[in-house]
């Protein structure tokens, strides 16, 4: 925040902005100076009817209706975004497909049995070679970084193999 | 995910331009509030506020693969909510200006042998409703939303202190507005 700038027209002649001063002043927690400057005083005096009509609404709570969610997300489900299947090796006896958004959130769910780490973005990529997989995670706790990755590679590892009978070549994980 | 910390917004973010609909469907509960607030606060509707908020959501699932940072989700989305609201206020300009559009703030409703209650907190309203638009946005988000000159300007397209500037006399107008509750 700019307290400093000149042209900042919510600054009072003593240097204390505007902005500040009200924010302290609506949490109850004005500084020293703010108590006993004129400047600031009579800014909040100015200010005193605009915060009480403030603290009015804070006290409404004002909720969405309750159908908001609902409605929104029979739209979006009614749009889903498929990236389209891939198939399961069947040993020849029919086939086996899933849509690519189920093995993301297979895997997805195997890496959250791993503390420390939210997955978010989860993507792949079958090839003649295995499979290649795609993360990105975030810290949700202490664990270091390179132990963390390990544990997040061999849980998307023995998952991929035991439901979906996949061999993954590499893991990438990339800390946001 | 039971007995984990909720994943941070960009996570779900993540997720969702994933095509998990169950990940967003995670920001809609946890920023739908906030949404309709602003758009509540913007528009003084409660119907015209509903619908901006939903189509807000809808649009930010639509626009999700477009969204480079998802850790600026909620930004993001605001933004959208931000736009639909204004959007609708300049459809009703377009259509003949209402007379809580006028320029002038209403100073009509004076406090005489009314207690400070419900009539400060509707004169507030009131005096939302006469601000230039871009300049209610900004107050709303500041004030009522508690969000940084930074993110209101991200939120609206403007610099911060285009924004400070819109604030400022925001906060000059209310108090005028305001001055027969003194």
């Amino acid at each position: 925040m700019a307290v400093n700038d000149p042209d900042d027209p919510d600054l009072l002649p003593c240097g204390e902005s505007v902005d500040t001063l009200l924010r302290r002043l609506r949490a109850g927690r004005p500084s020293g100076h703010e108590r006993t400057c004129p400047h600031c005083r009579a800014a909040a005096e100015e200010f005193r009817v605009l915060s009480a009509a403030q603290d009015e609404a804070d006290q409404e709570t004002v909720a969405a209706p309750p159908d908001l969610v609902d409605q929104v997300m029979r739209t979006v489900r009614a749009e889903v975004r498929s990236g389209g299947f891939v198939t399961l090796d069947a040993g020849g006896r029919g086939w086996t497909r899933m849509r690519r958004e189920a093995v993301a959130a297979l895997l997805r769910a195997a890496c959250d049995t791993v503390p420390g780490a939210a997955v978010g973005r989860c993507r792949f990529t079958t090839g003649p070679d295995g499979v290649a997989v795609d993360l990105t995670a975030r810290f949700t706790g202490e664990v270091p970084a390179p132990r963390l990755a390990d544990e997040l590679r061999r849980a998307v590892r023995e998952s991929a193999l035991r439901h979906l009978g996949w061999r993954v070549t590499r893991v990438d994980v990339r800390f946001q | 995910m039971a007995g984990r910390p909720d994943p941070p917004d960009g996570v779900l973010a993540e997720r969702a331009q994933d095509g998990d609909t169950a990940a967003f469907e995670a920001l809609v509960l946890r920023h739908k509030d906030a949404v309709f607030r602003i758009a509540l606060r913007t528009l003084a509707d409660h119907d015209e506020a509903a619908d901006a908020a939903q189509e807000a959501l809808v649009t930010a699932w639509r626009r999700l693969p477009d969204l480079e940072d998802a850790d600026r989700f909620r930004p993001w989305l605001y933004r959208i909510a931000a736009r639909r609201a204004l959007n609708t206020v300049r459809a009703r300009a377009a259509s003949g200006p209402l007379p809580e559009e006028a320029d002038v703030p209403d100073r009509s409703p004076g406090p005489a042998g009314h207690a400070i209650g419900s009539g400060l907190r509707q004169a507030l309203d009131q005096a939302l409703a006469g601000l230039p638009p871009p300049q209610r946005i900004c107050w709303i988000l500041r004030e009522m939303e508690g969000l940084g000159y930074e993110e209101i300007a991200e939120v609206v397209d403007a610099t911060p202190t285009a924004v400070r500037g819109r604030i400022h006399r925001a906060r000059t107008r209310l108090v005028e507005a305001l001055e027969p509750w003194r």
